[in-house]
């Protein structure tokens, strides 16, 4: 980690990860280009450029079904970590295979004609929309511009200057795009096969990635409200079930921001459960190096302070701990700075 | 590595041993499956239509050249049988055909595009690609209209040059943009029947009174839709003159 913006704080995770994502598109490209051209051989053959709309096209699909099935997957399972430590890496990959997509389709479909080719790409819907002509391409077009938004602000600089609310809603925005793309698939390329398959792995594709958010979700709601405790601290656990370097997330009754309890020796500390990073969740990461680190990007605070070890300088809320009866007690309102 | 983090993954530390062991398969997995949709998703596309753009063989074809209500030349065959070959211009865009030209004996000189059996030509660029060819027109004798009456067909509109071969597939709701460009551009817009007895015919539309057809044509390029006119063949080529409102989406009410 650094203090200082560079375009990309490359290590080895983030090499290997990006040598991955390259390998899997260009494979993806090449065997549908190829596979293409041999399955469907002149005169019978589909045109290169349509061939090229297709293949960039479901590969931003598949692309998008993975970006979106790594955060609940990482929740459900840690060992997925190492796939959401660089997801936005995947993200920024997603929105070129997009772009080249819609590239593609301007300029084939919408080009060498007697208008400019992104307006004839949208043009055949008037005079009125009908539900058995929606302009599908409209759609595509505004899922690749959430898409360019997150690709664009992906990096930490923005993170940063926007703020982790505003940041963290328009990256949700991607719930949005993942709905348009199938709006567009639905009403658009999907209409013109025969085969039912297209409809099914669309299907399959919706509801498994329901499932695995519904499982996420389902996980994060089985979290209890800590117990009240005298003096209006909070009841964190049996001391003893918690291991050095662990943490635990404790959900304050009334709402509110959780709290993340740690265990580092012999004693015990409380941080927000908010990294300052992402807004991933401390209570899931573990001490590293005499620091509460966190579980998505490696990001760390001091136990004694919340504040990130030099020269670093993102400092998270602390709260006043104790051990009695063998219970640890937190109490909920942060230490003042 | 600290035994503290033996399970815990920090991307800029060195990988923990489960995790390593995990990636080795999970990776491949994704890699594999997305092999595995690839190949799905192209084994069942709807195959291309044989239509096939010899964009590198010039064709000259000799015949009455007409302007109304497309640009097409009327050419007999070596059997004495009249065929019509509709002309396109380079790109999006109908043949541009002085009118000095029109109704007269020409050669015309382009690129075909043919699909089961039927032809269109796609005039090469340049002063060449139309030339008079003697003073036939005065004998050159076209057959009456030929009614079949009243129609009502179910099928696509789409623009003549795609579907005969310049995009593969030229047809569809993907190719509604193109279709729609294509027959502003001036190319003949297509009924493609797709059930009854007529099933398969490219019947070529011509507005209520007798011209062009975009106008009524553009709302519904690239979709299913019920159309009503009047039904004739005339020189080898099936035409249906719409009613007004006589295109219907398909679903609609009539």
């Amino acid at each position: 980690m650094s203090n200082a913006y560079r375009a990309v704080q490359w290590n080895s995770h983030k090499r290997g990860y990006d040598l991955w994502i390259a390998a899997a598109v260009l494979l993806y490209l090449a065997i549908f280009f190829v596979g293409g051209k041999l399955l469907f051989r002149e005169p019978g053959g589909f045109s290169d450029e349509i061939l090229l709309i297709r293949a960039f096209g479901t590969c931003a699909i598949a692309l998008l079904h993975v970006v979106l099935a790594i955060g609940p997957l990482a929740r459900l399972d840690a060992r997925f970590a190492a796939l959401l430590y660089n997801r936005r890496h995947l993200g920024v990959a997603l929105f070129l295979v997009a772009l080249l997509h819609a590239i593609l389709v301007t300029v084939f479909y919408g080009g060498f004609g007697v208008q400019a080719a992104p307006v004839a790409v949208i043009s055949g819907y008037e005079p009125a929309l009908r539900a058995g002509a929606l302009p599908f391409e409209l759609l595509g077009f505004f899922a690749l511009l959430i898409f360019f938004l997150m690709a664009a602000t992906s990096h930490d600089f923005w993170l940063a200057n926007l703020g982790a609310g505003v940041w963290k809603a328009l990256h949700m925005l991607v719930y949005l795009a993942y709905g348009l793309v199938i709006a567009h698939v639905a009403l658009g390329a999907l209409q013109d096969q025969s085969s039912p398959v297209y409809f099914w792995l669309l299907l399959l594709g919706v509801s498994g990635l329901t499932v695995l958010h519904l499982l996420a979700a389902r996980r994060e709601a089985a979290r209890r409200p800590a117990r009240a405790a005298a003096e209006g601290w909070l009841d964190a656990g049996a001391a003893n079930s918690l291991a050095d370097g662990r943490g635990r997330v404790v959900v304050p009754p009334g709402g509110g921001e959780r709290i993340a309890v740690f265990r580092h020796g012999e004693g015990y500390c409380a941080v927000s459960n908010v990294c300052a990073h992402q807004a991933g969740p401390l209570g899931e990461g573990r001490i590293v190096n005499g620091c509460i680190t966190c579980p998505w990007h490696g990001y760390q605070y001091r136990p004694e302070d919340g504040k990130s070890p030099p020269p670093y300088t993102e400092k998270i809320p602390t709260y006043r701990t104790r051990v009695e009866g063998g219970r640890i007690l937190v109490n909920p309102k942060p230490e003042e700075v | 590595m600290t035994s503290e983090r033996e399970d815990f993954y920090v991307g800029y530390l060195p990988m923990p041993p489960a995790h390593r062991a995990f990636l080795r398969w999970v990776a491949p997995s994704i890699l594999w499956t997305m092999v595995v949709i690839c190949g799905i998703t192209l084994t069942f596309f709807k195959p291309a239509p044989p239509a096939v753009w010899s964009t590198g063989a010039l064709l000259e074809l000799k015949g009455m050249l007409r302007t109304a209500p497309y640009p097409l030349i009327e050419v007999r065959t070596e059997a004495g049988r009249m065929t019509t070959v509709l002309l396109t211009g380079i790109g999006k865009r109908g043949a541009f055909v002085p009118e000095i030209y029109s109704d007269t004996y020409c050669s015309v000189r382009g690129y075909p595009l043919e699909r089961d059996g039927r032809r269109i030509l796609e005039l090469m660029e340049g002063s060449g690609a139309i030339t008079r060819a003697g003073d036939q027109s005065a004998a050159w004798l076209t057959p009456e209209p030929l009614p079949i009456g009243r129609a009502e067909f179910e099928g696509e509109i789409l623009d003549s040059k795609c579907w005969h071969g310049a995009m593969k597939p030229g047809e569809g709701r993907a190719h509604k943009a193109c279709a729609t460009l294509c027959v502003r551009g001036g190319i003949a817009p297509a009924l493609i029947v797709h059930s009854g007895s007529r099933a398969g015919e490219v019947v070529i539309l011509v507005g209520a009174g007798g011209g062009r057809a975009a106008d009524a044509v553009l709302p519904y390029l690239g979709e299913p839709v019920t159309v009503r006119g009047e039904f004739f063949r005339q020189a080898g080529m099936l035409w249906l003159r719409l009613d007004a409102d006589g295109i219907l989406p398909r679903g609609s009410a009539p």
